[in-house]
C-alpha cells in the first residue's frame, strides 16, 4: 500500500491507484474531461495535470500510477495556469451555445470553466465551423462543434460495449467524431455515450430540447426492462418522466445501462394510460355502454358481478394471472388472497425473451429473461406452497368453464400478447377484471378495469436474476386522479374474495414477507 | 575526412548487393555472429559514443541496453524511415543509394538486442526508397542473409518494409508504433516506454536510418575509432541536409563540431546570389532559428542545445536577408497545425491558433498585442502534451519572435 501525500494530506493509496483515483477516494477534486473511472485512460485532454515532486513536467493524474512517498500538489500556480490554459484552448473552437445546449447545467466543460478559469477568451480569430445536427443513428444527434474530442464515447464503444462503432477521423483541430461512412450508430448501449459526453456534442433524440437539466428532479429506481435489474435514476419534472439514466452500481451495471431500459420511459407517458376505473355493461356486446366510475362505485359493482358469477363456489372458480412486472409486495397480496380463497388457477406470465417480438440479449446487461421480477414471484410462490399453472392452462380452464371469473393483475407487457393469443378461450369467462396500467388488451376487453400504477409510480422490490433484492421508490404520481396505491387496490380486491388484508403501505407488506416468510432479507 | 555513411553514394549501382559486397559489405554482421556476444556489440556501440541521428540525439548503445535481455514476448526493431521534418532529406539517400548498409545495421542491432523481427517504416512519399529497400531485402533472403540461420549461423531475422501514409506524426516513435500496428497514428502515453512495451506489446528499439547506417563501420573499426571523430560526446560524422538560400544545397557528410559558418560559406558556397544571411535553422523546422551572429556555433548536439536550439535531424535551412521571418513563422505554424494528430488539447487548438495569429500578422491584419499573445499561447503549449509536436511548434515560434521581433512589429498596427 503506497503512502502518498496529496496537497499535504497523507493518503494510503492502493497499489493499483493512479493519482486521480487515489485523490478522488480521498475527496480531493482533480478536474478532468477524458478520464472516466470505468474506461481505459487516454490522458489526452490534459486537464488533470498536477505537480509531482521530482518531476520537472506536470503529470496527468489520470494516467500516473502512485508510488511510495509520492508528493503531489494539485493547486499550485503552475497547475492553475495549465488548467486555465486547457480551458482556454478547449473553448476557442467551442460554439459557446450554452443557452440552447441540452448539456447546460450538467456540463463538465461549463462547470470546470467557472471553477478553474472564468476569464474572458483572448481568441479573436474565426472559429472552425464544423457540422451540426448530424443524425448519427436512431438515438443520437451529434454536434461536431461542441465536441472536445475527449474520446470517452469512442473508448466506451470499444471497451465496454465491445462494438467499436465510433472513431475519431481527420487530424488536428479538424478532428471529428464519426462512424464508418454510411453506417448508423445503432448499438443498444449508444445512449451511454450521451451520459459520459462531457459536453453537449452527443445528445439523446429522446431528451433533446425537452427539458432544462436544472428543472429535473431525480429519484433512484430499478430498471424493469429485463431480469438484470440495473440501478437507475428517474428524472422528472411536473410529474413527467423526461429521462431514465443509469445509477452507479458496481455489483450490477457499473455506470451504464442499455437503451431499451431508458426508452421504457415511453410506456410511462403513453397516451393510453388508465386514468379512472372503467366498467362495461356487457363486455361481449360492442355497443354496450362503457363508463368511468369512482373507485368506491367500481369496487361495489365488481363485487356484485363477482358474486353473481361465482355464486356459492367462492373463489374456486376464479383464476388469476400475475404479471412479472408486479413487485414482490403486490404479488404477495395476490397470491395470499387467491390461495386463502381456495383458487387453484394461479398463473404467472413469462415475458420470455422479450415483448413485442423483441428478443435481443447479450452477455453484458441485457438478459435473455425479460421478466423483471419472475425470480421474486417464483420464490414467494415456492415459499407459500403455491404451484403455478401454465398461462395456457388458465386459458383452457376458462374455455371449459372451470374458471368463470378471471383477474389479470399488472402491467400489460407480455400480458397483451398472451391475451391476443388465447382470446377465444379467455373470452368464455363470465367475468374479467383487469388491474392494469394501460387501457389496452386485456383491460380494454374486460368487464371492469382498474388503474394500476407502474413501478415508477409506486414503491416495492424486484428480485433480479441473480437473486439480488432491488428496492425502488415512487418517482412520479400515477396519471389516475386520486388513485389509491396498488397495495390498497389489491387489499380491496382481497376483501371481495372474503380475505382480510389491511396493509396500508408496501413497507408493511415487505416487513411481513421478511419477518414471517424470511424472504428477501 | 573519411566518409562513413555516404561512402558508397557515388558508386555505380550502389544500391545493389554485389556492389555492397565488393566494398566489404556484411563483414561486420559476420564478425558479430562469429566472434562477438550480443553484450559485446552493445558495449562497442556504447564506446563509440554514437548518438541518434533522428532528432533527440540519444546515445544508441544505451537505448539498446534498456531493452530487457530476457523477454517472454518477442522483441522488435522499428526503423524510423519516416523522414518528415521539413528541411530534412538525408535518410532518403541512404535508403535509395545504400540500402544494404541500413540492412546490415539492422542485422547488427537486432543481434545485439536479441530481436527476430525488424520493420522499416518508410515515409509514404518515398516511393523509390520503399522499392529499393524492398528489393534489397529480397536479395538478402535469396542469399540467405535473412530468414532462418542467417549467414549459416544459428540466428534468425526477418525484416519487413512498411509504407507510411503521409502523416508527420508517424515519425514520432510511439506514433510510428501505432501506425505499424494498423491503428490511427497518434503517440502513446509514456510510460510504458517502447523499450519495455512497444510494438505489439513487445520490448521495442526504434532507431533512425542514419544511426543504424553507422553501426557496421563501428563494428568493423571499433568504437574507439568512431569516438575519435568529431568532438567528445558528439562523436562521428553526420549527414547534413542543407537547403534554403545557399549556392550548393544538398546532403553533406561532415564531422560533428563543424560550425554553421563553415558549412554554409565553405561547403555550400555561401548565400545564394551573394546576399547576406539573416539566420539559419540548424536541425529541421522544429529547431529554433539562429541569427547570423550565431554562425560560429558548432553544429553538434550539445553546442546547439546550449545555444537554445537543437541539432535535431541535421536539416540546415539557410535564410537570406530578403526573406520575411513573419512569413516563415506563418508557414512553420501552418505545418504543425496541419500535422498535429489532435489528441492533446494544447496541441490541437494551440497549433491552429498560433498559425492564425502568425498569418494575421504576416498579412498585415495583426495588432501589437498579438505578438505577445503568441508568446503566451506558446508557453501554454510547451511541456504539456503526450508528445513533443506541440513543443515543436512553440519553440521555433518563440524564437522567431524573440530574435526578429522588429519584423513582426513592423507589420502590426
Amino acid at each position: 500500500m503506497p503512502n502518498i501525500i496529496i496537497d499535504g494530506n497523507q493518503i494510503e493509496a492502493m497499489a493499483t491507484d493512479t493519482i486521480l483515483s487515489a485523490a478522488s477516494r480521498a475527496g480531493i477534486e482533480i478536474p478532468h474531461f477524458c478520464y472516466h473511472p470505468e474506461l481505459q485512460y487516454a490522458g489526452s485532454c490534459r486537464m488533470c495535470m498536477v505537480e509531482v515532486e521530482k518531476s520537472p513536467k506536470l503529470l496527468t493524474a489520470c494516467s500516473t500510477m502512485v508510488s511510495e512517498g509520492m508528493i503531489v500538489r494539485t493547486s499550485t500556480e503552475k497547475v492553475k495556469k495549465a488548467r486555465a490554459a486547457v480551458l482556454e484552448f478547449l473553448l476557442i473552437n467551442h460554439p459557446l451555445d450554452c443557452p440552447i445546449c441540452d448539456k447546460a447545467g450538467e456540463c463538465p466543460l461549463q462547470d470546470n470553466y467557472y471553477k478553474y478559469s472564468a476569464r474572458e477568451s483572448r481568441y479573436e480569430e474565426e472559429k472552425w465551423h464544423k457540422r451540426k445536427k448530424i443524425d448519427l443513428g436512431p438515438t443520437i444527434t451529434h454536434d461536431e462543434e461542441r465536441c472536445i474530442l475527449c474520446t470517452r464515447c469512442v473508448r466506451f464503444m470499444q471497451d465496454i460495449a465491445r462494438s467499436p462503432q465510433l472513431v475519431v477521423t481527420r487530424r488536428g483541430s479538424k478532428n471529428t467524431l464519426s462512424t464508418y461512412p454510411g453506417a448508423a450508430f445503432d448499438n443498444p448501449y449508444s445512449l451511454n455515450t450521451v451520459d459520459i459526453c462531457p459536453v453537449g456534442a452527443l445528445t439523446s433524440k429522446d431528451f433533446r430540447f425537452k427539458c432544462r437539466a436544472w428543472y429535473l428532479k431525480s429519484s433512484r429506481s430499478v430498471c424493469p426492462f429485463c431480469a438484470t435489474g440495473c440501478s437507475t435514476v428517474i428524472q422528472h419534472d411536473q410529474n413527467v418522466v423526461h429521462r431514465i439514466l443509469p445509477d452507479k452500481n458496481e455489483k450490477i451495471n457499473g455506470s451504464f445501462m442499455c437503451d431499451y431500459g431508458r426508452l421504457f420511459r415511453k410506456h410511462i407517458s403513453s397516451e393510453n394510460r388508465m386514468t379512472a376505473p372503467v366498467i362495461k355493461n356487457n363486455r361481449k356486446d360492442a355497443s354496450s355502454i362503457t363508463t368511468e366510475e369512482s373507485y368506491d362505485k367500481a369496487f361495489t359493482l365488481i363485487g356484485e358481478r363477482l358474486a353473481s358469477v361465482l355464486k356459492n363456489d367462492g373463489a374456486k372458480q376464479a383464476g388469476i394471472l400475475l404479471s412479472p412486472y408486479l413487485s414482490v409486495e403486490e404479488a404477495y397480496i395476490i397470491l395470499k388472497t387467491f390461495y386463502e380463497a381456495g383458487s387453484s388457477h394461479i398463473a404467472l406470465i413469462d415475458c420470455g425473451e422479450g415483448i413485442d417480438g423483441f428478443n435481443f440479449s447479450d452477455d453484458y446487461l441485457i438478459s435473455k429473461d425479460k421478466s423483471p421480477n419472475k425470480t421474486g414471484i417464483l420464490e414467494l410462490a415456492k415459499k407459500m406452497g403455491i404451484n403455478f399453472i401454465k398461462p395456457e392452462a388458465l386459458a383452457s380452464a376458462a374455455g371449459t368453464k372451470k374458471v368463470r371469473a378471471l383477474v389479470f393483475a399488472g402491467p400489460p407487457f407480455g400480458m397483451s400478447e398472451y391475451y391476443e393469443k388465447n382470446k377465444a378461450e379467455l373470452d368464455s369467462a363470465d367475468f374479467i377484471l383487469s388491474l392494469c396500467s394501460h387501457f389496452q388488451a386485456p383491460a380494454s376487453r374486460s368487464d371492469a378495469a382498474m388503474p394500476f400504477s407502474l413501478w415508477c409510480e409506486s414503491e416495492g422490490h424486484f428480485v433480479n436474476k441473480r437473486n439480488m433484492v432491488r428496492h425502488y421508490c415512487a418517482a412520479v404520481c400515477s396519471p389516475a386522479k386520486d388513485a389509491p396505491d396498488n397495495i390498497q387496490v389489491l387489499c380491496r380486491l382481497a376483501s371481495l374474495f372474503k380475505v382480510k388484508m389491511d396493509y396500508r403501505s408496501p413497507v408493511e407488506v415487505y416487513n411481513d414477507i421478511k419477518n414471517q416468510m424470511h424472504l428477501f432479507e | 575526412m573519411e566518409l562513413i555513411v555516404s561512402k558508397n553514394f557515388n558508386k555505380k549501382d550502389s544500391y545493389k548487393l554485389e556492389t555492397y559486397l565488393a566494398g566489404g559489405g556484411y563483414e561486420a554482421i559476420k564478425k558479430c555472429l562469429s566472434s562477438m556476444k550480443p553484450a559485446d556489440v552493445i558495449e562497442e556501440v556504447k564506446k563509440s559514443g554514437l548518438r541518434g541521428r533522428g532528432g533527440a540525439g540519444f546515445p544508441t548503445g544505451m537505448k539498446w541496453s534498456f531493452v530487457p535481455k530476457e523477454s517472454s514476448v518477442p522483441k522488435y526493431l522499428a526503423v524510423n524511415a519516416d523522414e518528415g521534418e521539413p528541411g530534412t532529406f538525408k535518410d532518403r539517400l541512404v535508403l535509395e543509394l545504400d540500402p544494404h548498409l541500413l540492412l546490415e545495421g539492422i542485422m547488427i542491432a537486432s543481434y545485439a538486442v536479441g530481436i527476430g523481427t525488424a520493420y522499416v517504416y518508410i515515409r509514404g512519399e518515398y516511393k523509390k526508397a520503399f522499392d529499393t529497400v524492398h528489393d534489397a531485402i529480397k536479395e538478402c533472403y535469396q542469399k540467405g542473409f535473412l530468414g532462418e540461420n542467417i549467414f549459416g549461423k544459428n540466428y534468425k531475422l526477418d525484416i519487413h518494409v512498411h509504407a507510411g501514409a503521409g502523416a508527420y506524426i508517424c515519425g514520432e516513435e510511439t506514433g510510428l508504433i501505432e501506425s505499424l500496428e494498423g491503428r490511427r497514428g497518434q503517440p502513446r502515453l509514456k510510460p510504458p516506454f517502447p523499450a519495455v512495451s512497444g510494438l505489439f506489446m513487445g520490448p521495442t528499439v526504434i532507431n533512425n536510418v542514419e544511426t543504424l547506417a553507422f553501426v557496421p563501420s563501428i563494428i568493423n573499426k571499433g568504437g574507439e575509432w568512431f569516438s575519435a571523430i568529431g568532438t567528445p560526446k558528439n562523436s562521428g560524422t553526420r549527414l547534413f541536409g542543407v537547403s534554403g538560400s545557399v549556392e550548393k544545397p544538398g546532403v553533406y557528410e561532415l564531422e560533428l563540431g563543424i560550425t554553421a559558418r563553415k558549412l554554409i560559406y565553405e561547403i555550400c558556397g555561401g548565400v545564394k546570389g551573394g546576399k547576406k544571411l539573416k539566420g539559419f535553422i540548424p536541425g529541421g523546422l522544429s529547431a529554433p532559428i539562429m541569427t547570423a551572429e550565431e554562425l560560429d556555433t558548432p553544429l553538434d548536439f550539445d553546442s546547439l542545445a546550449k545555444a537554445g536550439s537543437m541539432a535535431g535531424s541535421g536539416g540546415v535551412i539557410a535564410i537570406s536577408e530578403d526573406a520575411s521571418i513573419p512569413k516563415i513563422a506563418a508557414r512553420t505554424a501552418d505545418f504543425y497545425a496541419h500535422e498535429s494528430c489532435g489528441q492533446c488539447t494544447q496541441c490541437r487548438e494551440g497549433t491552429r491558433w498560433v498559425s492564425q495569429l502568425f498569418n494575421k500578422i504576416y498579412q498585415g491584419r495583426g495588432k501589437k498585442k498579438d505578438i505577445d499573445l503568441i508568446l503566451d499561447v506558446c508557453s501554454n503549449m510547451m511541456g504539456q502534451t503526450i508528445c513533443v509536436l506541440s513543443d515543436a511548434c512553440a519553440m521555433p515560434s518563440i524564437a522567431f519572435i524573440k530574435k526578429f521581433r522588429h519584423e513582426f512589429e513592423a507589420l502590426v498596427k
